[in-house]
């Protein structure tokens, strides 16, 4: 069951750091700063920071693991603010509140991060003993949560808006499917932090709870499928979508 | 919050026409914007190109004493004579991810 659990995660891992580093590649030599922002989203939280993390705590050498979790945590950091900062971006570009919201939310995975990173280096794998990094990861958990659904709520109205651009003429129905998949991909992962988080705030710890192990497998698994149709779909799902319109036309 | 340069523009040609104001002619144009899945805040003059042509006339006959045609034939002259934009959009963002 934990060897299922940990495959999932590791294909969702994986699979971020994909679709992560091709994002900033393409994003560096054309200055775009969406791309960017979501490539390091994906990059440096799921595809690096949490599995160095992870790894740290498997470590011989304690000094390698420390520095391996201090890096970690802070790819995670940077991955997470990334994710408010596309959205204030992309979806609220002129909106004050939304750059403001973004930076606030920056600001409490730095110090959420950096208690459960002090609390580490004081005790190792036994941090989570300390009130305060309980508290700090159950902060973490619950402000990611929110940059989560604020994806989701952003990504299920821009679907709603493209399926009326498309009765217009206005509407690319492939990009209407793209927001509706990142709004479920957000959805998804909203409810895997929340069930971690939950677990946390009740003195479990979320690599045995057998709730949280099972909600973080599954959304990855599902969330990697995501990921793919979302950034490198087949050329025939997209002729898939396009079937009724293709019908339409030819009616017509 | 305010809306795109092409918003405000046919904005102020729709609230100069016989039988509008500056209101009125807002928020006409807000009503075909949200038909249409559009936001002010965002929409571009090509957009608004669409809008005028296939949903504001719809909306302008509910006003008694608008000529239609002439309004129409009018913020499409606006529209024609503004520069293209080069805002970016979710839309266009969610379209290049993918390429």
């Amino acid at each position: 069951m934990f060897a299922l659990a940990l495959a999932c995660v590791g294909i969702y891992t994986l699979m971020s750091a994909f679709v992560g580093a091709r994002l900033v590649l393409r994003a560096l030599p054309a200055r775009g700063v969406p791309e960017l922002l979501m490539g390091l989203a994906y990059l440096a939280a799921p595809g690096i920071g949490y599995p160095l993390a992870v790894a740290s705590t498997r470590m011989q050498d304690h000094t390698a693991g420390l520095w391996m979790f201090v890096i970690g945590q802070t790819m995670i950091v940077l991955g997470c603010s990334c994710f408010f900062f596309f959205n204030a971006r992309v979806f609220r570009p002129k909106s004050v509140l939304a750059q403001a919201a973004a930076a606030l939310g920056a600001v409490l995975f730095a110090l959420s991060g950096s208690e459960i990173t002090r609390g580490h280096i004081a005790l190792g794998v036994d941090a989570l003993g300390l009130a305060s990094v309980r508290a700090a990861s159950v902060t973490m958990l619950a402000v990611l949560g929110l940059a989560y659904a604020w994806t989701a709520y952003e990504g299920f109205r821009h679907h709603r808006m493209m399926r009326r651009r498309e009765l217009v003429g206005l509407g690319d129905r492939v990009v209407a499917n793209r927001f509706l998949l990142w709004a479920i991909a957000g959805s998804l992962q909203m409810i895997a932090d929340a069930v971690s988080a939950y677990a946390l705030h009740n003195g479990g710890d979320m690599t045995a709870d057998p709730a949280s192990i099972f909600a973080t497998s599954l959304v990855g698994i599902v969330n990697s499928g995501l990921l793919v149709l979302i950034f490198i779909p087949p050329a025939r799902y997209a002729r898939w979508l396009m079937r009724d319109h293709q019908a339409a036309l030819a009616a017509a | 919050m305010p809306g795109s340069g092409a918003f405000e523009a046919i904005c102020g040609a729709l609230a100069s026409a016989d039988g509008m104001d500056r209101w009125t002619a807002r928020g006409t144009l807000q009503l075909s914007l949200m038909d249409a899945g559009l936001e002010a805040s965002t929409v571009t003059a090509a957009q608004l190109a669409i809008v005028v042509e296939r949903l504001l006339p719809r909306q302008l006959q509910s006003h008694g004493g608008v000529n239609v045609d002439a309004v129409c034939t009018r913020l499409r002259d606006t529209l024609a004579a503004l520069p293209p934009t080069t805002a970016e959009s979710a839309e266009g963002v969610f379209e290049r991810i993918a390429r």
